[in-house]
């Protein structure tokens, strides 16, 4: 009738043969319990597993006082003493509308979406089963009502967010961790390729040069400074000032931008060394800003147009105007005889243009040079009506 | 500036002239204001050179750079007589090295000049034309009034005409003198009480005589 647990009939017996062959004829032991009409050879009842006991007994024999319907089925129970395995029995096709009963509460799994309810509808739910004195039972093996479940609820959902952060951070300190790799892996590749150039004399030297001028741009020698190891922002900038000094004198950077790079281009080539944790364009003035006063061989300057540069200390507009009377010293008088634009300068000097016009113009401004004004642009002349 | 003022030959230009910054306006004010001081001696030396009086900041049509360059070079006459057009292609621009000076520059030169007592706007208000004081007038004063002494004619009545063009005055530095020009060198010995205008009964002015 119902799926059900055959018990194989072991267990031993008092009820004799013949008894047992006489009631085979009736219609079966009925269980005292629930009722299930077992087959006659059976001791134990097919569905509650109580103990069949022959209505052909003696009266004397029958026990009126035996226990009463322990539901407890031994071999269910497990070691805590929650219970595993219930039973069920039905008469009458009940258990049809009872297994998709089952199914739906199983498919919709409404203990989950409980769980994770507000605290009201859970204290609803404690008390409507505090007043049943028959649930008072079931919520042992059911943790996700009460008190209790509330907090197991909360503790588990604290784990996982905890393993939530957990993880996110441990991703993020592997990618730290990866970058450092890869900045090493780049200067060991710089090294090599440093001693193969010394060793080998083959065309693809200047090739060489150029992959060890690019990781050499990317690596930075010492650690590098983040916000989070200097807690005051002074002390940040300061050592951000440091390294920035370190960085271009150790790189090179400087002598191959003629000694002056613009705030923009040293923002980006230093945060490219850095890698990762890079700074904002705030935190490289603030730092270049205390160049000066940290007394490194570099400083910012800023130009008439607003142009900030870091250039190397010693490089005053004197001594840029001595260099570049020098320069024009130097030059044919042909070419003199037309001047000199920001381009020749770029060229001569290894500025960028930008400063090169700048630095022509700062000449212009403290008189040493005077400009002639063209449709094709500005040339600049040794200022020969001050020397008059 | 080592300029012959007596000779006949063509104007020598100083060695700045050649210098193509010459040209633009200096931003630096110190180089601008020697580059001033430059354009003044050069503008003076040149219209006492040859006797330019007036000098406009630049002719009423299109004066690009490379008209005035061509009427520069097509032009055979340096005489100060001639339009203020040829003067400014000379004195303003270098065909040479390719340069001139622009119409607001030269404005601002002409401005300083003003300033320096070196020129007069003729009218104030529109500032197209100065009068070049390469002389100031109570220094054509004090010329005229030395010359009309030189030559016995002091008492006599002169024309205005007589003074800027007559025949003895060819030699003279004030030959073709200007006729506002004049009239302020005359006005100045006047008010020395050294000149009477002598004017006709319809108030017009016949002449002047130097006491």
């Amino acid at each position: 009738m119902v799926e059900a647990e055959v018990v194989s009939p072991s267990a031993t017996t008092d009820i004799g043969r013949e008894e047992v062959i006489a009631a085979v004829g009736s219609e079966g032991f009925k269980c005292p319990r629930c009722t299930f009409l077992n087959h006659p050879s059976l001791h134990q009842c097919e569905m509650c597993g109580a103990r069949l006991i022959s209505p052909r007994l003696p009266p004397g024999l029958i026990r009126t006082d035996s226990p009463g319907p322990t539901t407890v089925f031994e071999p269910g129970k497990s070691l805590d003493g929650t219970i595993n395995v219930i039973k069920l029995s039905f008469r009458g096709n009940g258990d049809k509308s009872f297994f998709t009963a089952l199914k739906k509460a199983l498919a919709s799994k409404e203990w989950v979406s409980a769980s994770n309810t507000s605290l009201g509808s859970g204290i609803r739910r404690v008390t409507s089963a505090e007043k049943g004195t028959n649930a008072v039972d079931s919520q042992d093996f059911t943790p996700r009502q009460g008190i209790h479940g509330l907090q197991q609820a909360g503790e588990r959902s604290r784990q996982q967010r905890q393993e939530i952060l957990g993880s996110a951070l441990d991703d993020l300190q592997g990618l730290m961790s990866r970058a450092q790799d890869l900045i090493k892996l780049a200067e060991q590749y710089a090294h090599h390729l440093e001693k193969e150039e010394m060793s080998s004399n083959n065309a693809s030297l200047s090739a060489r040069k150029a992959l060890r001028q690019s990781s050499q741009a990317l690596g930075l020698d010492s650690t590098i400074v983040t916000k989070e190891m200097a807690h005051d922002p002074e002390v940040f900038h300061s050592e951000l000032a440091r390294q920035l000094a370190e960085f271009l004198d150790n790189s090179g950077i400087l002598a191959r931008e003629g000694g002056v790079i613009t705030l923009f281009d040293l923002f980006a080539i230093y945060n490219r060394a850095r890698g990762f944790s890079l700074i904002s364009p705030k935190d490289l003035y603030s730092a270049a800003e205390l160049f000066e006063k940290l007394q490194l061989p570099i400083r910012l300057r800023k130009f008439k147009s607003g142009l900030f540069v870091v250039q190397e200390s010693y490089r005053t507009p004197q001594v840029i105007i001595r260099h570049l009377n020098e320069w024009f010293a130097s030059v044919e008088p042909y070419k003199a005889a037309i001047g000199f634009s920001p381009q020749d300068a770029s060229a001569k000097f290894g500025w960028s243009l930008t400063v090169a016009t700048e630095e022509l113009e700062m000449a212009e401004a403290q008189g040493a040079l005077c400009r002639d004004e063209q449709v094709s642009g500005v040339r600049f002349f040794p200022n020969l009506f001050l020397v008059n | 500036m080592e300029t012959n003022i007596d000779s006949e030959d063509d104007f020598k230009y100083p060695s700045i002239f050649e210098f193509p910054p010459f040209f633009t306006k200096q931003i630096n004010e110190q180089t601008w204001k020697s580059q001033l001081a430059s354009w003044d001696s050069l503008i003076l030396a040149y219209c006492q050179h040859y006797k330019v009086w007036k000098l406009s900041v630049g002719s009423t049509k299109n004066n690009s750079l490379e008209n005035d360059l061509v009427d520069g070079l097509s032009g055979t006459s340096l005489n100060g007589s001639n339009g203020s057009d040829d003067v400014n292609s000379k004195l303003f621009a270098n065909p040479r090295i390719n340069r001139a000076l622009k119409q607001e520059t030269i404005k601002l030169i002409f401005e300083y000049m003003v300033e320096k007592g070196h020129a007069e706007w003729e009218k104030s208000s529109s500032k197209q034309q100065i009068f070049v004081y390469f002389k100031r007038p109570d220094e054509w004063a004090t010329d005229i009034r030395r010359w009309v002494d030189s030559t016995g004619q002091t008492g006599s009545v002169l024309t205005f005409y007589e003074i800027a063009h007559g025949d003895l005055v060819a030699s003279q530095d004030f030959a073709g003198i200007d006729d506002t020009i004049l009239r302020k060198a005359i006005d100045n010995l006047v008010s020395k009480n050294q000149a009477v205008i002598i004017k006709a009964s319809d108030n017009q002015i016949m002449g002047v005589k130097i006491l």
